[in-house]
């Protein structure tokens, strides 16, 4: 006879979870090429700028580039939270054990660590075209007093640039299973969200989008800032697995 | 002890009725195939099993708990069909040893071997291979998994004949070394009837039989004679299939519970008493009409 | 057709009657069977029953099952029956085509005649 199998829910997900950084691998690699070309674009207008005065736009283009490559990190994390709620990549999670829950939480720490990962490298990409722009572009002498960054700075800002990610690949994820619940919702959730943002536009009484953004940006407070990204993530994460823990598979 | 568990087992989608009041079980170490012609509910009840599906009425228990969303029973138990989604950035020889990893039981020199045998190339993508290949692998990594459930969904799918032969004596030598319980959904019924223990033979979302697959051979009989004369002995019988033989003669197909002297007088009377394979018992058993085919070219 | 269990038991009858294997020695297990002739070992199960509800096999527990000493004596009257039952069904063949007794009594010696000149 064969003797049946005990496996806890912590020892599927953590297969899962190892399953998925195998598999996913190349989502690392094609981040990084990303950031790389991002990094390009910014340093490029840099070099187009550089021949007028010189002060006020550098300080300009050292906003933009920064930006540029934490953006273009974001993107790159949505896109993968919402490919993983797709259907074809849902059910590799039952091809071999998993339940709904093992396999959401095996998603959920597969974005962690792209959060954690597309967080520290956009922060040290970003420091890299500090440094290309000091290098190349001669720095002024306004620029050094801004420059010099502590390691306490460096750490909260990579700390705050992994929580955005989280954050984003969370929503992204979320919206995924909720598209998943039906195909109307594919047009309608889009439709709806975009909607939202034009009447806000339109109507100066309506302040839905500008107050959630204002929740986190305004936010001095480091701790108050991660408690309350880590709550939202959170009420995310339980959202989507409720969801989608009645939902048929393969 | 019963692997799986059914009591009026019920699965719609919308409104199309998929399984109804479907009630059986399965036995611990058994292989049972489970026949019936397309949308007979072969691929719903087995997903069903597996957890992948929920059921819509009725009860169901596979190692005695309800299967859906069910961890122990995933852990437990392999799906193995032709769509089988593996990530398109693992080759073979990853895919294995991502596999290996779930399954405690998990027999990876037979999986080498296997592999070795029907010449994969381990460096190949799963995306790219040929149906039949596909077929093989999935094979391969369900046999290997060493589950105690262990369900085969159409696995045949683009294999040539000599494949499918080596596939279904592989399956047999395994499960003769380490007995457990097996279901193999199959169209071929002919080339997987005797490595069966038991059929199951759905019809509509509903069972039509479940016998020991041996039984099946005698389970029913055919006469071909004078039309009267096999009308005689057919009398009160459920006849499963009639076809006109020439101008007086017909053959018909009913459950074999004669006697032995019986079907000496049958003989004696002129008729031809001929065997009813178990292949086309489950087809008169599953077919719209009594005719077959022919009904379609004889209106009269 | 002939279920497999039938054709199973019928062969290991003719192993013991041609002595490949011999009283009081250990038949194949049901595993064994399965595997030579790739059939499900619960029909190979069914087929060594046959035999051992016979008497042609009996078992020891825990041990598997061998062949009785009277084995070969049952299945010779066994086999004896189905010649003279098959024999029945061909005097009623020929009686239907008018052979006659001493017609079909040549024919049976012209058969054995020919038998015997092919094994030579």
């Amino acid at each position: 006879m064969m003797s049946l199998t005990e496996t806890s829910l912590w020892d599927a997900v953590k297969k899962q979870y190892v399953f998925k950084l195998q598999s996913y691998a190349n989502f690392f690699v094609s981040l990084v090429i990303v950031q790389l070309v991002a990094l390009l674009f910014s340093a490029g207008g840099m070099a187009g700028t550089s021949g007028i005065g010189w002060n006020n736009i550098l300080v300009e283009v050292k906003l933009y580039s920064g930006t540029g490559i934490f953006i273009f990190t974001v993107l790159c994390t949505l896109a993968n939270s919402v490919i993983l709620t797709l259907p074809f990549y849902r059910n590799i999670d039952f091809s071999f054990v998993g339940s709904r829950l093992s396999g959401n939480m095996a998603n959920i720490g597969f974005l962690v660590t792209a959060g954690l990962f597309g967080g520290i490298t956009a922060t040290l990409g970003s420091i890299l075209l500090r440094n290309i722009h000091y290098y190349t572009g001669g720095g002024g002498e306004i620029l050094k007093s801004f420059f010099m960054i502590t390691p306490g700075e460096l750490v909260t800002g990579m700390a705050v640039a992994v929580l955005y990610l989280i954050l984003f690949s969370t929503a992204g994820y979320f919206a995924g299973v909720v598209v998943q619940l039906h195909r109307s919702l594919l047009v309608l959730l889009p439709a709806l969200i975009v909607g939202l943002i034009f009447y806000e536009a339109a109507n100066e009484q309506i302040r839905i989008f500008s107050r959630l953004i204002e929740f986190f940006v305004f936010e001095r407070s480091p701790f108050h800032f991660s408690l309350k990204i880590i709550l939202i993530a959170s009420l995310l994460w339980i959202g989507a697995i409720l969801l989608s823990n009645r939902k048929e598979v393969r | 002890m019963n692997v799986i568990e059914c009591r009026g087992l019920s699965k719609r989608f919308g409104r199309t009725v998929a399984l109804h009041d479907l009630s059986f079980s399965i036995k611990e170490n058994t292989i049972t195939g489970l026949v019936g012609p397309n949308g007979a509910g072969k691929t719903t009840l087995l997903k069903i099993a597996a957890g992948f599906l929920r059921k819509t009425a009725g009860e169901i228990k596979v190692f005695s708990s309800p299967p859906f969303n069910n961890l122990k029973v995933s852990a437990n138990t392999f799906f193995v069909d032709d769509n089988m989604a593996l990530p398109a950035t693992l080759n073979l020889s990853e895919t294995l040893d991502a596999a290996r990893r779930f399954y405690p039981n998990w027999d990876h020199q037979l999986a080498l071997r296997l592999f070795d045998y029907f010449s994969l190339n381990p460096r190949q993508l799963h995306k790219n291979l040929s149906k039949g290949m596909k077929s093989t692998f999935n094979m391969i990594v369900g046999l290997s998994a060493r589950c105690a459930l262990t369900i085969f969904d159409e696995p045949t799918v683009g294999m040539d004949a000599a494949v499918r032969k080596d596939f279904y004596r592989a399956l047999l030598q395994d499960y003769l070394q380490h007995p457990r319980t097996i279901i193999f959904s199959s169209h071929l019924l002919k080339e997987i009837e005797d490595i069966l223990e038991e059929v199951l033979l759905l019809r509509e979302g509903q069972k039509r039989l479940h016998l020991p697959a041996d039984q099946l051979r005698e389970y029913a009989v055919g006469l071909r004679g004078e039309e009267d004369t096999v009308k005689r002995f057919t009398a009160g019988k459920e006849i499963y299939r009639r076809e006109q033989f020439g101008k007086n003669s017909i053959f018909a197909a009913v459950r074999n519970s004669f006697t032995k002297t019986e079907l000496q007088e049958a003989c004696a009377a002129g008729l031809e008493v001929l065997p009813v394979s178990a292949e086309d018992l489950c087809i008169y058993l599953t077919s719209r009409s009594r005719g077959g085919i022919d009904d379609v070219f004889n209106r009269n | 057709m002939k279920p497999i269990y039938l054709q199973l038991s019928e062969w290991l009858e003719t192993e013991i009657l041609s002595g490949n294997i011999t009283a009081g020695e250990k038949i194949y297990s049901q595993y064994q069977l399965a595997e030579m002739f790739n059939i499900n070992p619960a029909t190979a199960a069914k087929g060594l029953n046959i035999l051992a509800d016979e008497k042609i096999l009996y078992k020891k527990r825990g041990l598997g099952m061998f062949v009785s000493p009277e084995a070969g004596e049952i299945i010779l009257r066994k086999r004896r029956e189905q010649v003279r039952a098959r024999l029945r069904e061909l005097v009623k063949e020929a009686e239907l085509l008018d052979i006659s007794e001493s017609e079909l009594i040549t024919m049976i010696t012209a058969a054995r005649k020919r038998n015997k000149e092919e094994r030579a």
